[in-house]
């Protein structure tokens, strides 16, 4: 017997008019990290009307689980975890479409509209196939994945416990990635993240008198080009790091040299030992070039996530899973990326596998990449997302 | 009968209670640069009722000038330009004086108050010696030093002409000067000020990704390291220049790129070619950096005010008449400041002098800065530098 006989396609197609409603709804009513007060409420009503048990919420402030009880006899009884993220960006969208953001300046561009709309998909469909495994499915959606730190509340709120969580999966709809295809990496398929703050205490003074000032701006323009060294001169080369300062904010009037000057940016590297390294070198460079030119640093470090590292077991079974549904030659390992995902804080503890799930269609002009104003999605991915995950956890379930 | 100098500090002793009052009122009543309508309303009014001659208003929307025309007969006919600026700052004043501005958020936290106050000063102490005098004395108002180029603007509407100066004269009063002191330079004295933006123009995108993007930080940083090359490579040792960025404006976000970082800076010199110099070097180094990083560069250079050249003759005569006023040991060569001052177009045009009259009392707690909230003066200086004023304008009216 083939590993799985259920018509996935045709109950899922049943269902996709209600999956597109749903996630053109939240699409409509975008709300920001930590604040996912409605969507959390519309999720734990669909949940119930689901007959999902032992639905929590106020999780790590707004999250909301789940558990769907197997009842049947295949498998060994593990919990898995399946995830979607809630949070929408504080970016005014740009689309024309009929179910654009009905709140200016947050909008839905990363998908985690379609990622709340599927995972609500992929637990109606486990319900109806609760009879064919045991052991227990954990929905989990969660709060604050743009830098809020969401994962981490999460599980500091004990949701990997009670029941103890097994196995973690998770997916994210992906722009680089052709509608119909799938993308499932082995090991590291996303980078770790730190988040900088650098405040340079100079002495401000008056422009025309820089001998009696420290001049922040130059002490800072001098640590930007010293960071960029510790990409190309200490890291490994091949071992994919990025440092990157996003904001320079010093002063305002041409003629006065002013106190201070901070720098925001951001660290990517594959693997958490790289990233601590590249922090401490920060750290000490930064402190460094700013004291041998009379200053003094402050520096932070915030909004981490681990690499996002893939249990290479648990990723081929679930290559195996979405090959069955959209056919082997359509899923790929796909590309190592220094973009980052809080998805890293569940596979810390627990293996597991993220993978991604293709919604680009230059023919409808879904081509605009994540967090741009004219991101959009093409749905049909999401019926691909549905299919993939229920397949991948029916299977690992089933294992 | 010839006035002495005793004369002279009797009547500036008699008319000092006027001119502090009148100073105090402008204090409290602070206007900004080409908005002094209330100023040059007092001021008009003042030289009016003191006799001033010829009196003219509305000169670069604010200025106002009058005469005071010498009897003495057989001397030289000189005319001698006096000039007193009148604009004060957006600056919230944190003085807590009875006489503190009544207008929150502009303040004269430069003494612009104390400099109109003192020349209606010199003025009725010249009107009372116009027979020790041949020629003229034109009294000038300005507005908008801070900034606006009034003086600019009013040689432009032809204060230096009708009767044409031969002379200039100008004084700051300094709170880095202590009260009984003069400062004074011959030669040039103050910088010229320019000002410059660069905008620098890359792609943005995900912080993460920056191979998809132009990073117009690091750009911005790079060209920020490459102009302090200009001073310690390209201008001659010898000469004075600055190059200062004031502002680096770029992003908001820590893991996203921006399109664009925005930087302002000032530009200052004495020499007129070094200005060039820097004007032009800042340009071709930030549009030159950014071409080679894949980025582009909207540079713009905004002119302002030229150095401040003192003629040396004139300033060796304002510096005898004030050593005969205050003791040769109260008289400080001032070294090269790098602050500028619009009066440089009067001197630009004309031989001249403009000095520093002390203002810095410690014992007192007046010791803050040009344009901080908490800048006052030491009113006993503005004695003296009515007295030295005074007399060095007789002296150059009744010099060959």
């Amino acid at each position: 017997m083939t590993s799985d006989s259920f018509d996935y396609r045709a109950t899922i197609d049943e269902m996709m008019p209600g999956v597109i409603a749903d996630r053109r709804h939240l699409h409509q009513h975008p709300e920001l990290a930590f604040q996912e007060h409605e969507t959390a409420a519309f999720v734990a009503d669909r949940l119930a009307s689901l007959g999902v048990e032992d639905i929590r919420t106020g999780i790590g402030k707004t999250g909301v689980t789940g558990l769907i009880e197997g009842t049947g006899t295949r498998g060994s009884g593990k919990v898995l975890m399946l995830r979607a993220d809630m949070d929408a960006l504080p970016i005014l969208e740009e689309n024309e479409v009929d179910y654009v953001s009905q709140h200016p300046g947050v909008m839905h561009a990363c998908g985690h509209d379609s990622h709340v709309s599927m995972l609500l998909g992929t637990t109606k469909v486990l319900m109806e196939r609760r009879g064919d495994f045991a052991g227990t499915v954990k929905v989990l959606f969660q709060p604050a994945e743009e830098g809020g730190g969401g994962a981490k509340a999460m599980r500091a709120a004990g949701a990997l416990e009670d029941p103890k969580v097994d196995a973690a999966m998770g997916l994210h709809i992906w722009q680089d990635v052709p509608v119909g295809q799938v993308w499932v990496r082995d090991n590291t398929a996303m980078a770790g993240v730190t988040g900088f703050t650098i405040t340079v205490y100079g002495r401000g003074g008056h422009g025309a008198r820089p001998d009696i000032t420290v001049d922040p701006i130059v002490i800072g323009s001098a640590i930007v080009n010293g960071l960029l060294t510790l990409v190309s001169r200490e890291k490994n080369p091949v071992v994919p790091a990025v440092v990157s300062v996003g904001s320079f904010q010093s002063g305002n009037a041409a003629n006065v040299i002013p106190d201070t000057a901070v720098l925001k940016g951001t660290i990517r590297s594959v693997t958490r030992e790289q990233g601590e390294a590249v922090e401490m070198r920060l750290q000490a460079l930064a402190e460094g070039i700013a004291a041998s030119m009379g200053a003094r640093t402050e520096i932070e470090f915030g909004g981490s996530a681990p690499p996002l590292i893939n249990d290479p077991e648990i990723a081929q079974l679930v290559r195996d899973a979405v090959g069955e549904g959209i056919g082997a030659d359509k899923v790929s390992q796909g590309n190592l990326m220094t973009v980052s995902e809080d998805f890293g804080e569940f596979l810390d503890p627990v293996p597991g596998c993220f993978f991604f799930v293709g919604s680009r269609n230059e023919e409808k002009g879904f081509v605009y990449g994540h967090h741009h104003p004219k991101f959009d999605i093409d749905e049909e991915g999401m019926a691909v997302g549905i299919e993939s995950m229920s397949r991948a956890a029916v299977k690992y379930l089933q294992s | 009968m010839i006035a002495t100098t005793r004369d002279l500090k009797n009547d500036i002793d008699e008319i000092m209670p006027g001119v502090i009052a009148d100073r105090r009122h402008l204090h409290q009543h602070p206007e900004l640069g080409f908005q002094e309508f209330e100023t040059a309303k007092l001021v008009a009014e003042r030289l009016e009722s003191m006799g001033v001659e010829d009196i003219r208003t509305g000169i670069a929307v604010t200025g106002v000038t009058g005469l005071i025309k010498g009897t003495k007969p057989g001397g030289p006919a000189k005319v001698v330009l006096v000039r007193a600026d009148m604009d004060a700052l957006p600056i919230l004043e944190e003085n807590q004086v009875d006489y503190r501005s009544q207008t929150d958020g502009k303040m004269h936290a430069c003494g612009h108050d104390a400099h109109t106050s003192m020349l209606l000063g010199v003025g009725r102490l010249l009107l009372d010696r116009r027979d020790e005098f041949s020629g003229t004395v034109k009294l000038l108002f300005q507005p908008a030093e801070e900034g606006g180029g009034g003086a600019r603007v009013m040689i432009e509407e032809g204060v230096l002409e009708d009767p044409a100066v031969d002379l200039v004269f100008g004084q700051h009063v300094a709170a880095e000067v202590p009260v009984g002191k003069i400062e004074l330079r011959g030669g040039p004295c103050m910088a010229a000020a320019d000002r410059f933006d660069i905008l620098i123009k890359g792609k943005g995108g995900h912080g993460a990704q920056p191979h998809l993007t132009v990073d117009p930080i690091a750009v911005g940083a790079q060209i920020v390291s490459a102009l302090q090359t200009i001073v310690a490579r390209e201008v001659d040792p010898t000469k004075e220049a600055v190059v200062t960025v004031g502002a680096f404006l770029a992003g908001d976000a820590s893991n996203v790129i921006p399109d664009t970082a925005t930087m302002r800076g000032t530009l200052r010199s004495f020499d007129p070619e070094v200005r060039e110099l820097l004007g032009r070097r800042v340009g071709e180094i930030a549009t030159g950096i950014a071409r080679t990083m894949r980025a582009e560069v909207d540079y713009t250079f905004l002119p302002g005010y030229p150095a401040t050249i003192n003629d040396p003759e004139q300033t060796e005569m304002v510096r005898e008449v004030a050593a005969s006023i205050i003791g040769e040991e109260n008289i400080i060569d001032g070294a090269l400041q790098m602050g500028a001052e619009d009066f440089s177009y009067f001197l630009e045009e004309k031989p001249g002098c403009f000095f520093f009259t002390g203002t810095r009392d410690e014992d007192k707690g007046i010791l803050w800065g040009h344009h901080h909230p908490r800048f006052d003066v030491a009113e006993d200086g503005m004695a003296i530098g009515m007295e030295v004023m005074t007399s060095a304008v007789l002296r150059a009216l009744n010099e060959g």
